[in-house]
């Protein structure tokens, strides 16, 4: 054969040799090589096998149809429509593909897990569970379709089906199935690059934790709790391998939840509190390839670490071979006394390192924490081999105490590990008629020296610096951190480390604060009874205190439980409180009459919407952001509806979302804009004022635009602006910086007639960190908790009738008509007329008047009453006195009109504007009195604004500052709105 | 996914067919303008980047064996989607003379660094990359023009897929015109088809390309060119290049290339080739 036929044959040779390699040489396998709408992903994890005890066992899947089908826990969301899997050990529920959650564009994911068959509560504490690929909006997936295969009793399976939400090329598949008498849900999820370039993909699980609920754990070198910064700019430094993840609640009664890849000896990922992701390493992906992540969720009861941990180990023995072994023992106190839940005795088993230095933090391996049960005895899994030490824990800290284990494979018997004796304290709170009385107890050191030693936390976990003594985990329920709820009968038991504290005993600012000297000491119990009564006449008749934004359990930032929550309603004296959990409506309906305080206490159901999914980028933003949060009450709740009711809040505009919200109202409600000028968390900015930049000296146009101010003008079909909110927040918590920093917003929005009611709330999310009612409302208005109106009460707070305080009361009218968003035309002589009234505890050095926006008058010095004694009940008229409101209105040019503002409580914190924001953003970091670019470089990259610390023992401010940490003495009043010529207000203009 | 249809088929058939035509006898531009053949004649600027190995790139016109280190970076920085990869690549390639004007090509699997940025997930990958093995035929030529038709396929080497692998054939034309003894115009057409064969199921991608160069060269040790190539719908790619032979045989060919238009995103590209020829 001549060479050009040669060549022809070997041309039509090559050609069929590639036609046969397409057809098929390759069996379609799953749905990696694209979702043709039939494939269906392998079964995850063929390496695991379980044997069932009973011959029955119990497997089925199901769509929810009824709102008690829902799993035990605030956090549990699932709603009729969402799919339920169980089997004896667990249930899960995927949430319904229009009822998505957090940071899902759809949903198809894991939203509620909760063991079963558990010897404890263990309660829904997993906020989400989604696939995504990477930390952009688009990298998440979103499903399209989902299918049920039920094969029981061998498994059941859904199968969910889509994209990525920013590639409709690169489909997802993902295959949940659950087994008989397995601790957890296989999953495989499928990926098929379909688009035309390469990408980096980290196909991962992300777990939504929130922050505050619970401490992811990964074993490691330096790891266990411990988990490097997690910074979403800088993501390569947080990356590591561990073998498998476990999470810890914070809180007792909550479920704990760990992962373990099946495919691979490791997860890739990184750790926070807010948020984790574990998968397969990051790939680059090229167009046409495929990536499989496959792994197993498991769901262990609390508290600790330990039987969620040994099922991992469990786990990884069936996957990999990986021998474990069972470490048995159990903690005395040297006495025989039996061990105190109270004590919160924990133990972690680690691997420790070479040398000297091998217990070290940075040195050891940990592999579990286990808390023991009641008696003492525990007994925790790890791996078998090497040899093992365990640390003791108790209160929050490491005890001179470590066990050795012997290297070995077998399981081992510890000797017993000595716990040293508990201090107990036995306090009662009791009222004038020395009846047990509603309260909170709150401990702290006499002595600043002390304060390190007694500071505690979750084995580095939540380690809040305020928490001296840790009686409790930070978030938890009570005791949580330094301080402990009272319920009706005044009576409490504390286990407290040794030494020497102020109790004190507090109702919240309008009370007595009660305080003892105290000795703790091991093995005793020191019994003090503390004496707490109203204060009549500090606050004024018809006025009922209010907390416009409060958080719970349902939270996915919050464990504190639902009880605890409701029970801190009366230990602060707040009287009527909006629920405004994250994205979900709450009632705190079941506590409330649990605890018999219907009296006591009015709950408006609500939510806070809080976006997630980043979309709103006006032109020339780096960044795509969120619209900030906002609060919504009362709202009609709905079990029966995903989020009990309230609409998806993604992915609109304020105007939009104000609309779709509002239609939930029940009656005429109330929408605020929260903390309008709050950072960003994790690239989400908190207030929308700050996600437009706006600069408050600079005036919002008429006309709305897609940069600048003009975007609170940006209106929707609905025809709302970003503007049509009722109420915008100018206290939220304690921190002064954001005070300065409201006030000048709203100062701004009244000075060009934006008219917003100002509100003064705490925004608590825990009993010790934020403290409820740390701000408050006080709304005027001749209301009363019998004859509670909440329509009128809640026009009372669109129209400004109110004041905000986190202690002193203002009390002030012109021509006898309080603040308010109603414009007045005073008489030529009238007068400002203000009485401040305090708790003697509660310092005033102060009395501000503001007038369009410039602070023309002070009252200080020996004006202002200061009593001497700040535990009694005398001296709480602090001033009372009259302002000729023409004075304060002389530097005002005749044709304008005004707007008036009190303030109360102690002088503002010095702060410059040293950027040029038109906000203060430095203080006298150096404390050579002057401010300047020099207070910037000694904090050498660390914020310029520095909160005022933990005062002195015998500053007036030290007793406010336990009760609230971050205290200080402010009130506001809501303005009076002078119109001077009687023709009708007009805005004075910036 | 489509599937190969039967039109590429009998475009194979056409050009293997026409690979064997008998090549008109004339004097032909590879030969030089007085007969002196130069190093680098009949080739077009060529900067690799846009297919595996060396696919969707012009191919030379003129039969001559040829060894040389390619080098090739390419960037893209689509910063609005914060997404930005960067390529850098090493191979080597020859083409070795064979009787009646053909030639075979070998571009040899090469290593390969990649840089993917999805906003801060990102990650570096070295891999091996495809190879490429060719065959090329002049079926005519005149004093001024030659035709030189080409198949090629992609050898399946490359380590960067995890559950796939990538084949691909590439027919194509490449044209000389050379109106002066210092001016040369290289043409290209090529028609690369790439099929990426996952579990059960092929992805197929056609990407042709037509191209066209003015090379420039006043004195044998140095030319310049400039160009550009055309690929429907993904890019009109402008590009230059500097050409450096400082020593008989020896080239240094120096290229850069920037997309404009189109879906392709790709920023810029440059690609370095040291080689040595022989005729």
């Amino acid at each position: 054969m001549d060479r050009r036929r040669l060549a022809l044959v070997a041309s039509f040779g090559l050609a069929f040799g590639f036609l046969a390699l397409f057809r098929g040489c390759a069996a379609k396998d799953g749905c990696m090589g694209g979702d043709d709408g039939a494939c269906v992903p392998r079964v995850p994890c063929e390496g695991l096998a379980y044997t069932c005890a009973s011959t029955s066992p119990e497997l089925s899947v199901r769509t929810m149809t009824r709102p008690d089908e829902r799993p035990p826990g605030m956090n549990a969301l699932g709603a009729p429509g969402d799919l339920l899997l169980q089997n004896d050990r667990l249930t899960v529920v995927i949430d319904a593909l229009d009822a998505p959650h957090f940071l899902a564009p759809t949903g198809g994911n894991v939203l509620d897990l909760v063991p079963r068959g558990a010897t404890r509560a263990s309660d829904d504490e997993l906020n989400y569970v989604f696939t995504a690929t990477g930390i952009l909006p688009g990298d998440a997936v979103r499903y399209t379709r989902m299918s049920v295969d039920d094969h029981s009793p061998t498994y059941v399976a859904v199968i969910a089906r889509g994209h990525l939400d920013g590639r409709p090329k690169t489909t997802v598949v993902t295959r949940y199935e659950l087994r008989p008498c397995e601790p957890g849900l296989r999953i495989r999820t499928e990926l098929f690059h379909g688009e035309r370039e390469p990408e980096t993909f980290f196909l991962s699980d992300a777990f939504y934790w929130g922050g505050r609920e619970v401490a992811p754990f990964v074993p490691g070198v330096g790891r266990g709790f411990v988990h490097p910064d997690l910074d979403l700019l800088e993501l390569d430094r947080s990356f590591a391998d561990s073998p498998f993840l476990a999470a810890r609640p914070e809180r007792e009664g909550a479920a704990a939840y760990a992962e373990v890849a099946c495919g691979k000896k490791t997860l890739a990922g990184f750790q926070s509190t807010s948020i984790s992701a574990m998968g397969i390493p990051r790939a680059i992906t090229m167009p046409g390839d495929g990536l499989a992540f496959e792994r197993f969720l498991l769901v262990g009861e609390g508290p600790g670490l330990s039987h969620v941990a040994d099922l991992a180990l469990e786990a990884r023995e069936k996957l990999h071979g990986e021998k474990t072994r069972e470490i048995r023992g159990r903690i005395v106190h040297p006495s025989g006394a039996p061990i105190d839940p109270g004590e919160h005795p924990s133990l972690l088993v680690y691997s420790p390192g070479a040398g000297a230095e091998g217990d070290t933090i940075s040195s050891r391996a940990p592999w579990s924490e286990v808390v023991p049960e009641r008696d003492g005895t525990f007994h925790v899994r790890a791996p078998a081999g090497g040899a093992l030490r365990i640390e003791a824990h108790a209160l929050g800290r490491a005890l001179p105490v470590r066990a050795a284990v012997a290297a070995g494979a077998a399981d081992v018997t510890v000797a017993d590990i000595p716990f040293p004796e508990v201090g107990v304290l036995d306090a009662r709170i009791v009222g004038v008629d020395g009846k047990g009385t509603f309260g909170e107890l709150v401990l702290t050191p006499t002595s600043e020296n002390d304060v390190e030693r007694l500071r505690g936390s979750t084995h580095g976990a939540f380690d809040e610096k305020i928490c001296v003594p840790w009686l409790g985990p930070a978030h938890g329920g009570s005791p949580a951190c330094n301080r402990a709820l009272v319920e009706a009968d005044g009576h409490v038991r504390l286990v407290v480390p040794e030494g020497r504290y102020f109790a004190y005993a507090t109702r919240g600012p309008f009370a007595t604060l009660a305080r003892a000297e105290i000795t703790i000491e091991r093995g005793k119990t020191s019994p003090i009874t503390l004496t707490v009564e109203d204060l009549p006449g500090l606050v004024p008749r018809g006025a009922l205190s209010a907390d416009f934004h409060v958080h719970g359990g349902a939270s996915f930032d919050s464990s504190l439980p639902e009880r605890d929550r409701a029970l801190s309603f009366v230990a602060a004296g707040v009287e009527v409180i909006a629920a405004t959990d994250h994205d979900v409506i709450t009632t705190y309906e079941r506590a409330v009459r649990d605890l018999g305080i219907e009296r006591r206490v009015i709950v408006m159901p609500g939510a806070e919407t809080t976006g997630h999914i980043l979309f709103y980028r006006p032109p020339g933003a780096d960044l795509p952001k969120v619209v900030g949060h906002y609060n919504f009450w009362p709202l009609r709740p709905n079990a029966g509806l995903p989020r009990n009711g309230l609409p998806w809040d993604e992915l609109q505009e304020p105007g939009a979302l104000f609309d779709t919200v509002s239609a939930g109202f029940d009656g005429q409600g109330v929408i605020q804009l929260n903390h309008p000028l709050s950072g960003s968390s994790f690239g989400r900015d908190e207030g929308f004022l700050t996600a437009i930049e706006y600069d408050v000296r600079t005036r919002v146009p008429d006309a709305p635009s897609a940069e600048g101010p003009g975007q609170l003008r940006r209106g929707n079909r609905g025809g709302r602006t970003a503007l049509d909110y009722h109420a915008q927040e100018v206290m939220n918590g304690t921190q002064t910086k954001q005070f300065h920093d409201y006030r000048l917003a709203w100062f701004s929005f009244l000075s060009q007639g934006i008219l917003r009611a100002g509100t003064a709330n705490s925004d608590s999310h825990t009993l010790a960190v934020e403290v409820l009612g740390y701000p408050r409302n006080l709304v005027f208005g001749d209301h009363t908790l019998a004859a509670f109106d909440m329509a009128r009460f809640n026009e009372d707070v669109r129209k400004g009738r109110m004041i905000g305080t986190n202690g002193p009361v203002i009390v002030a009218s012109i021509d006898g008509v309080g603040p308010s968003l109603s414009p007045i035309a005073p008489a030529a002589d009238a007068s400002l007329a203000i009485e401040v009234r305090a708790a003697p505890w509660i310092p005033v050095e102060e009395i501000r008047v503001i007038v369009n926006g410039k602070l023309v008058k002070i009252v200080g010095g020996a004006a202002i009453a200061r009593p001497q004694d700040a535990f009694g009940k005398q001296g709480t008229v602090r001033f009372n006195g009259k302002i000729p409101v023409a004075e304060l209105l002389a530097d005002v040019r005749a044709e304008k009109d005004a707007w008036i503002v009190v303030e109360a409580g102690l002088p503002l914190v010095r702060a410059a504007d040293l950027d040029s924001d038109g906000r203060p953003d430095t203080t006298d970091n150096d404390g050579n009195g002057v401010i300047d670019f020099r207070d910037m470089s000694v904090r050498d990259g660390d914020p310029t604004y520095v909160e005022p610390q933990r005062p002195l023992v015998t500053d007036p401010r030290f007793h406010a500052h336990v009760v609230a940490p971050g205290h200080w003495a402010t009130a506001f009043t809501n303005p009076w709105l002078i119109d001077r010529k009687g023709d009708g207000w007009t805005a004075p203009g910036l | 996914m489509d599937r190969p249809r039967p039109l590429i088929l009998a475009t194979l058939l056409a050009v293997t067919c026409i690979m064997h035509a008998t090549v008109a006898r004339a004097e032909a531009p590879c030969e030089g303008a007085n007969g002196l053949s130069r190093p680098g004649e009949g080739t077009p600027i060529r900067v690799p980047i846009f297919g595996p190995a060396d696919f969707g790139t012009a191919q030379e016109v003129c039969a001559r064996s040829r060894i040389s280190l390619e080098s090739r970076a390419a960037l893209l920085v689509a910063e609005s989607e914060f997404y930005g990869t960067l390529l850098a690549g090493l191979a080597l390639r020859a083409t070795f003379v064979l009787p009646r004007k053909t030639w075979i090509s070998l571009w040899m699997p090469g290593i390969e660094s990649r840089y993917v940025a999805n906003a801060t997930v990102d990650t570096t990958q070295g891999s091996l990359g495809a190879g490429a093995l060719g065959f090329h035929g002049t079926f005519f030529e005149l004093p001024e023009v030659a035709l030189v038709a080409y198949g090629r396929a992609l050898l399946p080497t490359e380590t960067l897929f995890t559950n796939a692998t990538r084949y691909g054939i590439e027919p194509g034309i490449s044209a000389l015109y050379r109106p002066g003894s210092s001016v040369e115009v290289p043409i290209g057409i090529a028609f690369p088809m790439t099929f990426t064969a996952g579990p059960g199921t092929v992805t197929s991608l056609v990407a042709p390309a037509f191209s066209a160069d003015v090379v420039w060269r006043p004195v044998r040790g140095f030319g310049i060119a400039g160009g550009a190539a055309i690929r429907p719908a993904d890019s009109f790619d402008p590009r230059a290049q500097l050409r450096f032979y400082p020593w008989q045989n020896l080239q240094i060919l120096l290229a850069g290339l920037f997309p404009v238009a189109g879906t392709d995103r790709t920023s810029a590209a440059v690609s370095l080739s040291v080689g040595w020829e022989s005729f």
